[in-house]
């Protein structure tokens, strides 16, 4: 039996998921001003992997979900209102994950929130060109894929140390190291917790399938490899990408599945460098944080 | 000394440097200057640098070739094959001597398998290879392939880069 972390212990350690500490004065003055229009949350929210986590969960609580599951970040705002937001923030700001170095893949401050913009802001322009996923819920997914990460680099980075030094001999894919060290993966992880919080089923089947889409029997299928092309893309540009994410098996078959081709992803790379400048400086800070 | 002058489309003045971003460049006359690009990928970062004149310039490209793109916005760097003539334009306009320059490339990176697609970090380096050629350029390092994610910084006063990688220590080359 595995000395590190058992999958269970690593989901309770992590059962909220902070967001951003610079992202919260921004949306507490906002949620305080006399004119806070939904797009205006909206733009913060969706920057920020933790806090839409976070919103997303909430709208799917059995106080708020009614009968229907809430995919979108648009649909959580409208759903909560801004007095449930405004205590969802303040909750928010108690976390510390992202004050504290995070080990265990070798990330930057901030590294997380930039790579997981970048496969939002792909996966929106992917379901937006091909017209196979609502580009509102393949921006949400894109955006909390990594959900899992965030939370095994905080709870198992000894366990994630372990991994790096079987990377890429005997494990050429860093999945299978976490796999042969832990007894799970990342996307167990998000998995757990995405289930836990009741997240709709379209988020979970991405966070979980992701990594190989072909290989799962995702009811979700276009959107499951819209966000594992984004993940590819967004890993090309470099965006936040710590020590595993070049050791990431690209599913070609998959990718093929939905014709996608390497001339016409390559030709979307443009616009969503363009869109990224927007979100984030040449130095990494994000826009909205700032 | 000619006067510090900065060529660049869009840049970031801090204390670390100036900070290209992708599909950017700049070039810098002044010897104190750093010039910094952040996690490559697949991107080549390519520097040029006038030892006898202090005169350093940088590239962060996207993809070889702009004749493949010709409905995106015009933006050069985006470019190798646009940008690495323009950035050695801009360093012969800001003075430099094209006999002393010396060429680094870095990034290039590669995914897992990836055959069909993606291959973008082999296709860079490929296209790089035959473009410095071209154009004469003396490099003098190829930091290039892997599956790591590259930020570097260049000294306007050695030419010397510093690498960082994740979870690695810094490394000069």
């Amino acid at each position: 039996m595995s000395k590190h972390a058992r999958l269970e212990t690593v989901v309770d350690m992590t059962d909220s998921i902070p967001c951003a500490p610079l992202i919260l004065p921004k949306l507490q003055r906002l949620l305080h001003g006399s004119h806070v229009t939904t797009q205006q949350l909206q733009s913060i929210i969706e920057l920020d992997p933790g806090l839409a986590t976070s919103v997303l969960r909430m709208a799917n609580s059995a106080y708020f979900a009614r009968n229907q599951k809430c995919e979108s970040i648009s649909n959580a705002i409208l759903r909560l209102g801004t007095t449930a937001l405004s205590r969802l923030a303040v909750t928010s700001q108690a976390g510390n994950w992202l004050n504290q170095p995070v080990k265990g893949y070798g990330w930057e401050p901030g590294d997380l929130c930039r790579h997981s913009l970048c496969v939002a802001v792909a996966a929106e322009f992917l379901s937006t060109s091909s017209g196979l996923a609502d580009p509102g819920v393949a921006y949400t997914a894109g955006l909390i894929h990594d959900v899992g990460k965030l939370a095994l680099a905080y709870a198992n980075s000894d366990g994630l140390a372990e991994v790096e030094k079987l990377v890429p001999s005997p494990y050429p894919i860093w999945e299978h190291a976490e796999n042969a060290v832990l007894g799970y993966c990342s996307a167990d992880v998000s998995k757990k917790l995405l289930q836990r919080w009741g997240l709709p089923t379209a988020l979970i089947e991405v966070a979980t399938s992701y990594l190989h889409p072909s290989r799962g029997d995702s009811q979700n299928l276009p959107l499951v490899i819209i966000v594992h092309a984004a993940k590819s893309i967004a890993t090309e540009l470099g965006y936040g990408v710590g020590i595993d994410g070049f050791y990431f098996e690209v599913d070609e078959a998959a990718l093929s599945h939905l014709n996608f081709t390497e001339e016409a992803l390559q030709a979307c790379m443009p616009a969503i460098v363009e869109r990224m400048d927007s979100l984030v400086t040449p130095d990494g800070v994000i826009n909205a944080l700032s | 000394m000619p006067d510090p002058s900065i060529t660049s489309q869009s840049f970031t003045s801090q204390k670390q440097g100036l900070v290209v971003g992708v599909a950017d460049m700049v070039v810098s006359t002044d010897p104190d200057e750093v010039l910094v690009t952040y996690a490559l990928g697949s991107c080549l970062g390519i520097t040029l640098h006038d030892p006898t004149k202090c005169i350093g310039g940088l590239l962060h490209l996207m993809l070889p070739d702009s004749q493949l793109h010709s409905r995106t916005t015009v933006r050069p760097a985006m470019f190798l094959d646009t940008g690495l003539p323009l950035l050695l334009k801009t360093m012969l306009d800001a003075g430099a001597d094209e006999g002393a320059l010396r060429c680094k490339v870095f990034g290039g990176a590669q995914l897992l398998s990836a055959d069909q697609f993606f291959r973008i970090g082999a296709q860079n380096v490929e296209a790089c290879y035959k473009l410095t050629a071209a154009l004469s350029l003396r490099v003098l390092v190829w930091e290039v392939s892997g599956r790591v994610n590259r930020t570097i910084r260049m000294s306007n006063r050695t030419g010397e880069v510093r690498v960082r990688v994740p979870a690695r220590p810094e490394f000069i080359r």
